[in-house]
């Protein structure tokens, strides 16, 4: 019992709380243009660190991407118990949502990088997804 | 339980759009109005005449500064194809009552300005990531910097000032936006007030620009002879992007609501008095600037088809009445 709840701890840890940090952290101390996140703290990046904005422009969206599937893992007990239609819903909307931005519906510039890091997201998701699984077998 | 699951993934799911949505970009150009309902027709009031194209392409060409001799324009082009957000402007020239357009700078080079002898200009170099304020020749080209490095975490918008033969421009510093000056040769890096978007008067020692009021922006001036600011502009309007007309006897300007969907270009006199209303319509027109032609240049995105809106701006002009 103590094991199980020592590796949801570290699952948590590592594949839902970390991703969404790290996510921030790009936002609040690398990514020069400023955000709504850093107009609310009052805050603007000061770094001198020069990162492609490529890199910085979809890390963040591919890190909250795979926090989000491993989230939704942890919930149901396993993505192979995960809801196809749930599962459907994440893959079709979460893209959508840079198609939506493109068309002007939502605030953001649409761009195709954000599309492909939501993809890559899904792949490693799903290549990795097994430790969960095992935990429910 | 699958209903607490059921939540449980809801919530999972706002969180991640609630993260999407918080780290989008302040500075937007965009609502939320169906498209196919908007006339971006190009119009203009009974205080001016003349309103004309001057750049018709599919990019977004902003910041014109028309050259001291009124014959030159220099102007922003940006493309929001290109990936690198930090390359995404670049400079042009454009020999007005010409067709032909002169690429100048590209990569990182925007809001460019004239020096009086309208052989060089200054402007904003933002490639290096923390923009740079840098200058350049017409006939020699190439990029070189005005200060070694960076003042500000974002170095914009530099003018020459001629009451102090210092370079003019804003950058923000722990998260606030501040107009400051530097020699020419980039040394003496002075803040002069909390603020952004400066532009000097051509001969004496002040400059208009803008600031946050409550929830606006307002114009405001600010006269270094006898360190006095006046703000010019208030009300639930936003006033942006002010300039001062080369006589220094009127200031133009752009005013819209916030989150609204179209701006118009005013003039006001000098002292923010006779303000007198320009463009007319649903257009969005903004950073607009004086010729010594006596016309008003500026950025509109009329005449645009609307599923263009927010892609495509192109440089217009149009003959104030200045009649007072």
């Amino acid at each position: 019992m103590k094991d199980r709840q020592l590796y949801r701890c570290r699952y948590i840890s590592l594949h839902i709380l970390l991703p969404i940090f790290t996510g921030l952290a790009f936002y609040l101390f690398i990514r020069k243009e400023d955000s709504l996140f850093e107009e609310w703290v009052s805050w603007s990046t000061t770094t001198n660190l020069e990162l492609p904005s490529i890199l910085t422009g979809v890390l963040p969206d591919f890190l909250w991407c795979y926090s989000l599937l491993s989230f939704q893992q942890l919930v149901w007990g396993g993505w192979k118990r995960v809801p196809a239609l749930l599962k459907w819903l994440i893959y079709t909307l979460v893209p959508f949502t840079e198609l939506l931005q493109y068309w002007h519906v939502l605030q953001g510039t649409g761009d195709m990088l954000d599309v492909l890091a939501y993809l890559f997201a899904f792949i490693i998701h799903y290549k990795t997804n097994k430790p969960l699984e095992y935990e429910n077998n | 339980m699958r209903t607490i699951k059921w939540l449980l993934s809801s919530l999972g799911i706002l969180a991640f759009a609630f993260l999407l949505w918080a780290s989008t970009n302040t500075k937007r150009v965009v609502a939320p109005v169906p498209l196919t309902k908007i006339d971006l027709t190009p119009g203009v009031t009974a205080d001016a005449k003349e309103l004309t194209r001057i750049t018709d392409d599919k990019l977004r060409e902003q910041q014109p500064q028309i050259s001291p001799d009124g014959k030159k324009m220099l102007y922003t082009i940006y493309d929001p194809s290109k990936t690198d957000i930090n390359a995404r402007h670049s400079i042009a020239m454009k020999t007005l009552g010409t067709a032909g357009v002169s690429p100048l700078l590209s990569e990182g080079c925007t809001t460019p300005s004239w020096f009086p002898d309208g052989k060089g200009f200054l402007f904003a170099y933002t490639k290096p990531g923390k923009p740079v304020i840098a200058k350049s020749r017409i006939e020699q080209m190439g990029i070189n910097y005005v200060s070694a490095n960076a003042n500000g975490t974002n170095d914009s918008e530099p003018f020459f000032f001629a009451a102090q033969n210092k370079v003019l421009f804003f950058t923000n510093i722990g998260g606030t936006n501040h107009v400051a000056t530097v020699e020419n040769n980039g040394l003496n890096f002075t803040i002069l007030t909390e603020g952004f978007s400066p532009s000097p008067h051509p001969k004496k020692n002040l400059f208009v620009f803008t600031k946050k009021v409550g929830d606006t922006h307002q114009l405001f001036q600010y006269d270094l002879s006898n360190s006095q600011q006046t703000q010019l502009t208030s009300g639930d309007f936003n006033g942006d992007s002010g300039a001062i007309s080369p006589d220094g006897k009127w200031i133009v300007f752009q005013r819209y609501k916030t989150n609204g969907t179209e701006s118009h270009i005013f003039v006001m006199n000098a002292e923010g008095g006779n303000v007198k209303q320009l463009t007319t319509g649903s257009t969005w027109n903004w950073c607009p600037t004086f010729g010594p032609d006596g016309y008003i240049y500026f950025s509109s995105n009329a005449g645009n088809a609307p599923d263009k809106r927010y892609d495509n701006y192109d440089i217009w002009r149009v003959k104030p009445n200045l009649a007072e």
